[in-house]
């Protein structure tokens, strides 16, 4: 049997875009394809179930079907696209180039080198998949063929079935979880901490869990917190192990996203397992995956979000309901089927088999395949 | 805002913290760039990295007709903390020429090889990033430098003006002539109410986010952030009144010569000039010992401040009488105007 192959620049079992190949591959796996992740640079953590991705040019067999996990720059794209094996394009999304241009120009322009390779490989690859909605938007603006979408494919843990927890009305635990990095926007969320402390809550804290994406932008936030008052207040716990996380969630009274930009937000879905409310800003794919099991704001100025979480705490029955919806929202986002999902698009992308029945392919121009 | 579940009460409904007003918009807007000044670099098109592109497209393809500089609006991004930086400033126009000595020199050795356009630039581009990276080095020692603990008005916290507001806000109103005084480091707002009461147009500093806070809730037009770039950004001679307190403890004397030197010509002529300090004898007995650890300077006796001020040709230089006088005082306060 030919193979279905994943190709990512670096696997990181920290990100949620290493999870999630790790994860298919699993899928792909037990349903008896050979299945290997070749990478372009190895990470010391997860060498021991990465090969060098030059390593796969001598001897592939030409009925492979290559999937490359794309968020950021490489080489691997290049690579990918001189290859004659069918190739399939799983997009996780890119930030925004100008999100990162005044805290590092350097990762800026290779954000706008991502964009160009995804360009690039529009033209090569027989189907897109991405993540979100939103983000298909991007694959059919840059001419992918085909494109559907699937969510990640995650193993949420189960936090178990906990009653909705009233809030606390003194000292409210806030939680901010996700890379550290600029289109985060980090620094909302702290200056809404301020106006929440100094109009509802003086005793009110944030946990920021995250790894650390631009040393500039964590320096920045942890020297704008102290500045504000809030050394004492905002947490920095940077990158934590599955528990650790849990914990995090178990213990916070809401969970606030102030980010500019996401393609997904897989936080939010954590929060809704864990029966935290979020309150977010409404931009993104962030609408696309609360849907109505949370607070969206189409502002986010410190009163707005402060006033937002207030009533979250205060409104205990506004708290219940909003619990109830993202419990009642988890199914609807298919998280859970994600994984066969897309290993039955890769079979029907590689030629093995229609398109299947559970997932809406769109062609657009000239067929993919 | 838009949410579901339960039987949420209506906006109307909710609490809220007694009768203080929110802040207004302009100080959110402040509070916003109170963190943009930490951002270290510039726009996307405006930037040491693309500079050297279009350098290099420039010598493999003609320019385009008009050229293509920065648009307008897209100047370098660096906020005015940056700008403010004054030892990284010097450093960075200093290695700003050597950059541009080095290039010269790379352009005439790779043009006399014989390499032409081509290798000459990349000479040049290369002689560029490697002082690029230089600057970025001596920016971030400058600062550590300027700046080496964070939150530092917190760990040394102003004084407060306590029975001073009244005279200074007395004497500054009497001696305003025109334009805007302002305070800093303002605190909650004490005495720019009292100034304001007072009638006139009153802009305070506040490097503490949530003191300054409190002190817009209290109606004060705030900036967050440190005086000195308030007042960077403030036209030369436009400045109707100053008083600086708080800040004026804490900078070591190279701080506070260049402190006076920028406020002096942000004074109109014949503007009012107060300095409200710890007394220099208080130090030993009022400061904690984080603070004496961490202050860099010590607050000046006001003997110095008079001698500094007449130096720099303030008139009516001499005391301000006020509630806390006499040998053991913790604070004093020191008046002056510019001439005119």
């Amino acid at each position: 049997m030919s193979g279905i192959h994943q190709f990512v620049p670096m696997l990181h079992v920290g990100d949620a875009v290493g999870r999630h190949t790790v994860a298919v591959q699993s899928v792909l796996l037990a349903r008896g394809y050979e299945s290997e992740i070749y990478v372009e640079l190895e990470d010391e953590e997860t060498a021991a179930r990465t090969r060098p991705a030059a390593s796969y040019a001598a001897g592939a067999p030409g009925d492979d079907l290559l999937v490359y996990q794309f968020a950021t720059a490489s080489d691997l794209a290049g690579l990918l696209i001189g290859r004659p094996e069918r190739l399939v394009v799983n997009y996780h999304n890119v930030t925004p180039a100008h999100l990162f241009a005044p805290w590092d120009n350097g990762l800026a322009r290779h954000q706008d080198r991502a964009r160009a390779e995804l360009g690039g490989l529009a033209r090569r690859a027989a189907l897109g998949v991405a993540v979100s909605e939103l983000n298909r938007a991007d694959l059919v603006a840059l001419g992918f063929a085909a494109t559907a979408v699937v969510p990640p494919v995650v193993d949420l843990a189960d936090p178990g079935a906990s009653s909705p927890r009233p809030a606390r009305r003194r000292g409210a635990r806030w939680l901010s979880v996700g890379r550290l990095a600029p289109n985060k926007a980090v620094e909302d969320t702290i200056a809404a901490l301020l106006a929440y402390r100094a109009r509802f809550d003086p005793e009110a804290e944030l946990e920021v869990v995250g790894k650390p994406a631009l040393p500039a932008y964590s320096a920045a936030l942890r020297a704008y917190a102290a500045e504000l008052g809030l050394a004492g207040a905002v947490h920095f716990a940077g990158r934590v192990d599955d528990a650790a996380l849990a914990a995090a969630y178990d213990g916070a009274d809401v969970l606030v996203v102030s980010s500019e930009h996401e393609g997904f937000c897989l936080p939010v879905v954590e929060a809704m397992a864990h029966g935290v409310p979020v309150v977010a800003f409404d931009e993104g794919a962030l609408g696309e995956v609360l849907g109505d099991a949370g607070v969206l704001l189409n502002a986010k100025d410190p009163l707005t979000v402060a006033e937002a979480v207030h009533r979250v705490q205060h409104d205990e029955g506004w708290r219940a309901g909003l619990v109830a919806a993202g419990r009642r929202r988890l199914p609807a986002l298919r998280l859970a089927e994600a994984g066969p999902m897309l290993a039955d698009l890769l079979v029907a992308a590689q030629g093995a088999a229609p398109w299947p029945g559970s997932v809406a392919v769109r062609a657009q121009g000239a067929p993919g395949r | 805002m838009t949410g579901s579940g339960g039987t949420g009460a209506s906006e109307g409904e909710l609490p809220r913290p007694g009768a203080t007003p929110p802040p207004p918009p302009g100080f959110l807007a402040e509070l916003a760039e109170a963190f943009r000044r930490h951002r270290p670099q510039g726009s996307l098109r405006w930037n040491f990295s693309d500079a050297f592109t279009r350098l290099e497209q420039h010598v493999r393809r003609p320019p385009a007709a008009g050229g293509e500089g920065p648009a307008a609006g897209d100047r370098p991004g660096r906020g005015p903390a940056t700008v403010g930086r004054a030892v990284s400033g010097r450093l960075g126009r200093w290695v700003d020429g050597r950059a541009a000595a080095a290039a010269r020199s790379a352009v005439d050795e790779a043009l006399a090889e014989g390499r032409g356009a081509t290798g000459a630039t990349d000479a040049a581009v290369e002689a560029f990033r490697f002082l690029a990276a230089r600057v970025e080095g001596l920016e971030d020692a400058g600062s550590r430098r300027l700046s080496p603990v964070e939150g530092m008005a917190w760990l040394v916290p102003s004084p407060a003006l306590g029975g001073w507001a009244g005279p200074v806000a007395r004497w500054v109103a009497g001696a305003h002539r025109s334009g805007e005084v302002v305070h800093g480091e303002c605190g909650a707002g004490e005495l720019a109410v009292a100034l304001v009461a007072s009638g006139l147009s009153v802009r305070g500093a506040e490097p503490r986010g949530a003191v300054a806070w409190e002190a817009a809730e209290r109606g004060v037009d705030v900036h967050v952030g440190p005086v000195e770039g308030l007042l960077a950004s403030t036209a030369p001679g436009s400045l109707g009144g100053l008083v600086l307190s708080g800040v004026v403890d804490r900078l070591d004397l190279a701080g506070l010569v260049a402190l006076l030197e920028t406020a002096t010509g942000r004074l109109a002529d014949g503007a009012p000039l107060v300095v409200v300090s710890t007394a220099p004898g208080a130090v030993g007995t009022g400061w904690d010992a984080v603070a004496r650890d961490l202050v860099p300077g010590r607050p000046l006796h006001p003997e110095t401040w008079a001698l500094l001020l007449s130096r720099a040709g303030y008139v009516e230089v001499g005391p301000l009488e006020g509630p806390d006088e006499g040998p053991g005082a913790a604070t004093y306060a020191l008046k002056g105007r510019r001439p005119g």
